[in-house]
């Protein structure tokens, strides 16, 4: 019994650490007013050149490293169209999700046999440590310094922010970057810790999830970890029953498990919505 | 208040600039589209003027179009084209092969060689299916042949399908002889018809060595998720499986690397292609579908003006299904259970053991009485 329940909580800690990075990603990004809907091309991106980069160079580092850096480029990608170009946020991440997944599935096809794979990972306790130092840090510069105070400014009130001579402009853009970066820390979790491989479209929509959380723990950083928790816990269960198989659920069923706890813990929780009051509106200051 | 109206004709310009960009990023995709095409042909190249002597007279044209996989897939693309070659060799068939970039391709692909009067076109995988459907009866004289679909009810038209069931029986046997937990796994991508057939086929050569042994089974919805895969893998160890099979796609891969991390004593067994070399000494066997045997049978065919239209089905009597060489686990195996095995694919080809393809005929199921 006892070494059941350790099995899934350890299934849930791997299953809960990309999650719980691009939520993290999320809620920098969204705080700060920009809708981040790329969470999922930007994981995707963190999955393909950490791997990419681990492969090249033997070093498991400078995947990780890797995969953070594609992470905060197409951070700056969506910074730039939803900024400087001002294109609708939702239009921007969609069109970024295209594009990521359309240019990752390409470029793994040149390897050869269409499978990237390297032998330098990183141990799944080394990414389930740094998703809990990406929740207290984004806790802490979020509640307890200048900078977030700002950030929660801008998100709320951008004309405000600035007649208090806040930068809106470099405080979204930096937000949005940092919110790449964390999400392609996330697929650093997902294809880099303990598998070692990328394979075409394999975030499978986790970015989705992720951005559900931050919507299911109300933009604040413990909320959106608390909601990535509940559904890697759902998933987990639904394994651990699947190969127990004595309750005979069709797996189709079981594999609704996640979606129906995340809806069950939302319900509890009550419907008062508290999105940032700027979000996905664009500054008028540039 | 925030400003969201696209009134300043600065933020119009913008927004033609993000237009253009996304013309820009776009401009690949669109352009996998017919015209661009003649250059992916490389692979024809290799040895096309080359050919023997044609055994009758008329040198056959075979053309072969891709999935979107690609030609390079270590896999059924790769196998076809391999398939392909052997016919080039043997009968001095003149051969090309295009590949598809995306889905929208696989019309004006197979098109493409019916216009070139080829005698016999391939189309590689179910999701040509549709494809076919459309091309075939534009070209009643040239012959299509599906692999591993459906294909139109029209006498130009063929399908070949594999009896996967076959060689899941002979891959649950022999892990039934090896596990020493008495206890094995099945990881699915989809509970589907198609991926049930090789579960039931597995579970019948388990209950036929080993009939006190237990299977663990999960899905994960998915063909696409590695982590998933490599997930339920790790549960399924954790309840003292000790070999599991996959019938899973890419989920696959992350069921061979959680074997792979747990090390010696655990197997994994590969499917579709020899996956036996994605972690050497740890994957037992792959139950491999020999495309490549089917596109030659059916290439040899029109060649002989014997072309069959309909379905054929291939399994282990025709080679069209088979276990891998088992190049790195050779040594591992005790000859007495290969022995066994052997005469296990003999009697499913001489007919006295059927293995099941459904739950329902898994039921039914009565191991045979073996000597």
């Amino acid at each position: 019994m006892l070494t059941a329940l350790l099995a899934i909580g350890s299934a849930t800690l791997r299953l809960w650490s990309p999650l719980v990075l691009a939520a993290m990603g999320g809620v920098v990004s969204e705080r700060a007013g920009v809708v981040n809907i790329a969470l999922e091309a930007e994981m995707l991106a963190g999955c393909f050149a950490s791997v990419a980069a681990a492969q090249a160079t033997g070093s498991p580092v400078v995947g990780v490293l890797a995969g953070m850096l594609a992470g905060a480029l197409v951070g700056l990608l969506h910074a730039f169209f939803t900024q400087y170009l001002r294109v609708a946020h939702i239009l921007s991440g969609v069109a970024l999700n295209l594009a990521l997944l359309g240019f990752t599935s390409y470029a793994v096809r040149l390897y050869p046999g269409g499978s990237l794979d390297t032998k330098a990972t990183v141990p799944d306790a080394v990414t389930t440590g740094l998703a809990f130092v990406a929740v207290a840090a984004v806790w802490f510069v979020l509640n307890k310094t200048a900078l977030g105070l700002r950030l929660r400014a801008i998100g709320e009130n951008p004309e405000a922010a600035r007649s208090a001579g806040v930068n809106v402009p470099a405080i979204r853009y930096g937000a949005v970057i940092v919110s790449g970066a964390l999400a392609g820390l996330g697929g650093v979790a997902l294809a880099l810790a303990g598998l070692g491989a990328f394979r075409q479209n394999m975030t499978a929509g986790r970015g989705y999830v992720a951005l559900a959380a931050v919507i299911f723990g109300r933009w604040t950083p413990l909320g959106a970890a608390g909601a990535a928790l509940v559904f890697a816990l759902g998933d987990a269960l639904q394994q651990a029953l699947q190969t127990d198989g004595r309750l005979n659920i069709p797996p189709d069923f079981l594999t609704l498990l996640p979606y129906v706890l995340t809806l069950l813990a939302l319900g509890f929780m009550g419907s008062k919505t508290s999105a940032p009051a700027s979000l996905g509106t664009d500054d008028v200051s540039v | 208040m925030p400003n969201t109206s696209t009134a300043s004709p600065l933020f119009a310009r913008r927004r033609l600039l993000f237009a253009a960009l996304s013309a820009i990023a776009l401009a690949p995709f669109l352009a996998g589209c017919p015209a661009n095409n003649e250059s992916e042909q490389k692979p024809a190249a290799t040895g096309g003027g080359t050919t023997g002597t044609p055994a009758s007279g008329k040198t056959i044209k075979a053309g072969l179009v891709t999935d979107t996989g690609g030609v390079n897939d270590r896999s059924f693309n790769q196998m076809a084209y391999e398939g392909l070659q052997k016919a080039e060799k043997e009968f001095g068939a003149s051969i090309k092969v295009q590949e598809s970039k995306a889905n929208a391709d696989y019309v004006s692909n197979l098109s493409r060689f019916a216009q070139g009067n080829y005698d016999i076109v391939f189309a590689v995988g179910f999701k040509m299916q549709d494809a076919l459907k459309e091309v075939a009866p534009r070209f009643p004289n040239v012959k299509f042949v599906i692999i591993d679909g459906d294909a139109p009810d029209l006498p130009n038209c063929a399908s070949y399908k594999f009896q996967e069931e076959q060689g899941s029986f002979l891959v649950g046997a022999l892990a039934g002889l090896m596990t020493k937990t008495s206890v094995i796994g099945f990881v699915g991508g989809e509970q589907m018809p198609l991926i049930q057939k090789f579960e039931a086929g597995y579970k019948a050569g388990l209950q036929t060595t080993n009939p006190k042994a237990t299977v663990k089974v999960g899905y994960a919805n998915s063909f696409s998720d590695p982590q998933k895969g490599q997930e339920l893998a790790i549960s399924q160890m954790n309840a003292k499986a000790d070999i599991i099979y996959h019938a899973a796609g890419e989920t696959g891969v992350g069921v061979i690397k959680a074997v792979e991390a747990k090390g010696k004593g655990f197997y994994a067994i590969g499917v579709d292609k020899d996956q036996d070399g994605e972690a050497k000494g740890r994957v037992l066997t792959s139950m491999v579908k020999r495309v490549d045997v089917a596109v030659f049978q059916a290439t040899e065919s029109v060649s002989k003006g014997a072309f069959k239209p309909g379905s054929t089905t291939v399994g282990l009597k025709e080679d069209g299904i088979a276990l891998s060489p088992m190049e790195f686990t050779k040594q591992d195996i005790p000859a007495p259970i290969m022995a066994r095995i052997d005469a296990l694919k003999q009697q499913i080809i001489d007919g006295k053991i059927t293995p099941p393809t459904t739950p329902a005929e898994l039921a039914e199921f009565k191991p045979p009485v073996e000597k």
